[in-house]
């Protein structure tokens, strides 16, 4: 079917009362979700999954796609304003919007943010409507072998980029992988880990599960953890407006975020926290100002702040395309296409291309209404963040018990939620990743579906993932990739122990002990690279590490 | 280091039992259902047997929670669930936030401020599910309307 025609069917269904209102209670519930330190997109779009049972599915992903752009920009307000992400991936704006609003400069800080979120989304959506019918094109063409393979190749990101240290990557992902064994094999019908209780016959419901991993351990920690109180500044008020000069200023940045953004966020397990750091770092080493970065500077919020906005819509492209998530929101994403009946993948843009587009034409207009809503109640919302975190904490525990429950109307599925919740808190608690389980268990079926349909077709042969051009090619490309993750930890670790000498060295004489290094540097665990180069110029991760733990560290303000 | 010894013992002996598991399934083919249970069995065993041996200090970010005020809560959840389908969700509900309101290290009035929201939430979410959505909640009490 032609681009405009659907285009236009797609119009037609956004602009009904039913879709409307899902575009203005996604974007608008994006924003107040990213501002609430703690809660961010993931937990947030987990939290709000049992709509998808009441909604029509292009109108539940409206509403879920806007949400998570919408609080992109929500987490950057609560980060200006009280020093504090309201996402990991809004850590980066810190550096110099916390600092312009130290200056007096709120209001300029946040319309910074917000022009830049709305540029880089407005230019990032437009890629994704003409890029998503390509690579669905291209991925028609591959068999379950290249599937299977793709799938391994993604698994392999994530556990290697997304867990943290290798070890712990894997066994999230290997754990995931089980949870998405239980129930009947896809293939033969036979019962596995479902100790005979036929509720989990169709496996560990979705809803229940992303709820519990990620929401019930942010209300505990909202409820019972350390009252600490952020750093929090007066607000000056003002308007949430750039001059066309002003934006002039900041469009190389800008334009260099939403670049950055787009093609970090293809990559399965590139999309986080790392992204931003990175644009920031190349707008700084490209500014013709380079000394203003970390005291404010419009450079410097308006290139991460592009980069979250363009990273988030292009992982919808492999979520919608292949059927793969590259991050954990978009995986949650994808789990919500399928409680809403969908298949995501390349058949359903050649199925079902209205809803998609649908989706993708929301996602545009709610970029103008993010723009429209930002400059308007900004201000509002930087003064709602103080809202008391055990508030906050005891209401999300009532209302996961309440979506959890919902679908099936069983307390099974409590009782599901509450396992995960329990796993969510160890799993945070010994220093694991709990997207890495969720994407194991959602990509983990469709990986061995196809690795099984593969082997079925060559008759039990395991070659065949070798004769396959493609299928080799993505396999090396896993390999390759683990041994760069690999290496590069080797080397950050040999780096940390020569500043850990040089500096015992230098202090030679003096009572200092390893003791007085950060954790990480004194043993040879993950963060020794960040804790070794604080000021070097890969001080991308490094500021991420720091500033991620310093606003842990400040955590909520009560 | 001790901790991540620990759990990686744990995650070997959960490898352990995947992997025999797995070996009850069909093993007539090798696109068989064992296969990737199998897999992710050895893997857990290799992974959990290298955490015992070379432990690592976890990257934990994450704030600190103290032990008891968390297992108090997980035993409130515990009750919860069991509680819910006897009294009702409104019911179950409101005691589970005075419960929840007691263990953390809040301030009286943040104490009260926690029952009141969480009761607010529950009614709240009562009156919109079963009167809106006209979706039934748990419990024969406050809960469907002629259940």
């Amino acid at each position: 079917m032609n681009l405009a025609v659907v285009l236009g069917q797609a119009a037609a269904h956004l602009f009904t009362p039913v879709g409307l209102l899902c575009l203005v209670a996604g974007t608008v519930t994006g924003i107040l979700v990213g501002a609430l330190p703690g809660i961010g997109p993931l937990s947030g779009i987990a939290l709000l999954l049992p709509l998808s049972f009441f909604l029509p599915p292009a109108e539940a992903l409206i509403f879920y796609t806007t949400l998570y752009q919408a609080a992109e920009y929500g987490g950057s307000i609560t980060a200006i304003a009280v020093s504090t992400p309201g996402s990991p991936n809004s850590a980066a704006i810190i550096l110099d919007g916390y600092q312009l609003n130290r200056a007096g400069r709120a209001a300029k800080a946040f319309a910074y943010s917000l022009w830049s979120a709305t540029y880089g989304g407005v230019i990032t959506t437009i890629l994704l409507i003409l890029v998503t019918p390509i690579v669905a094109s291209w991925a028609l063409l591959l068999g379950p072998t290249e599937y299977a393979a793709l799938g391994i190749l993604g698994l392999t990101a994530i556990a290697f980029l997304v867990g943290g240290a290798p070890r712990r990557g894997i066994i999230g992902v290997a754990i995931g992988v089980l949870i998405g064994t239980i129930g009947l094999d896809s293939v033969t019908g036979l019962p596995r880990f479902d100790f005979g209780n036929i509720l989990l016959s169709g496996g560990i419901p979705l809803a229940p599960m992303l709820i519990g991993l990620f929401a019930i351990p942010e209300a505990i920690r909202m409820l019972v953890g350390d009252q600490v109180t952020g750093t929090t500044v007066p607000q000056q008020r003002g308007r949430v407006w750039l001059t066309f000069r002003e934006f002039r200023s900041v469009l190389r940045p800008t334009t260099l975020g939403t670049v950055i953004g787009f093609f970090t966020g293809l990559l399965p397990g590139m999309a986080g926290s790392v992204p931003p750091f990175l644009s920031y770092n190349v707008a700084k080493a490209t500014s013709r100002h380079p000394e203003q970065f970390g005291k404010g500077s419009a450079e410097g919020i308006a290139a991460p702040e592009a980069t979250n906005a363009a990273v988030m819509h292009a992982t919808l492209i492999p979520t919608f395309a292949l059927g793969i998530p590259g991050t954990p929101t978009s995986a949650i994403i994808l789990g919500a296409m399928l409680i809403a009946g969908l298949t995501p993948g390349p058949e359903l843009l050649a199925r079902d291309p209205v809803t998609v587009y649908t989706v993708f034409l929301g996602l545009f207009f709610g970029t103008g209404l993010l723009w429209l809503l930002g400059m308007v109640t900004t201000n509002a919302w930087a003064k709602m963040i103080s809202l008391p975190a055990p508030i906050i904490g005891i209401s999300i525990i009532v209302l996961c018990t309440v979506g959890a429950y919902a679908n099936r109307g069983t307390m099974f599925d409590v009782g599901v939620l509450l396992v995960f919740g329990g796993l969510g808190l160890l799993v945070r608690r010994f220093g694991y990743s709990g997207p890495t389980i969720v994407l194991g268990a959602i990509l983990g079926p469709i990986i061995e579906r196809n690795l099984r349909l593969s082997l079925i077709l060559s008759n039990d042969s395991p070659v065949t993932f070798l004769t396959h051009p493609i299928s080799l090619a993505l396999l090396l490309a896993a390999v390759a990739l683990m041994g760069v993750v690999v290496a590069t930890k080797r080397s950050s670790r040999a780096v940390a122990r020569r500043a850990s000498a040089a500096g015992k060295t230098a202090r030679s004489g003096d009572t200092e002990t390893p003791q007085d290094l950060p954790d990480e540097a004194a043993t040879d665990g993950d963060g020794a690279s960040a804790a070794a180069e604080p000021k070097s110029e890969q001080a991308g991760i490094a500021v991420a590490t720091t500033a991620n733990t310093d606003t842990s560290r400040e955590g909520v303000t009560r | 280091m001790v901790a991540d010894r620990v759990v990686s013992g744990i995650i070997g002996a959960l490898g352990v039992y995947v992997l025999a598991e797995s070996t009850t399934f069909d093993l007539g083919t090798v696109a068989g259902p064992w296969l990737v249970p199998m897999i992710v069995g050895i893997l857990l065993i290799v992974l959990g047997a290298w955490g015992v041996v070379r432990p690592e200090r976890g990257n934990n970010a994450w704030v600190r929670l103290r032990r008891l005020p968390v297992a108090i809560t997980a035993v409130i959840l515990c009750a919860y669930l069991f509680l819910m389908p006897v009294l009702g969700f409104v019911i179950a509900s409101v005691l589970m936030c005075i419960g929840l309101s007691l263990p953390g290290p809040l301030q009286p009035k943040m104490r009260l401020g926690v029952c009141v929201a969480g009761t607010v939430a529950s009614v709240g979410l009562y009156l919109l599910f079963v009167h809106v959505f006209n979706v039934p909640l748990p419990g024969p009490v406050w809960s469907t309307p002629g259940e």
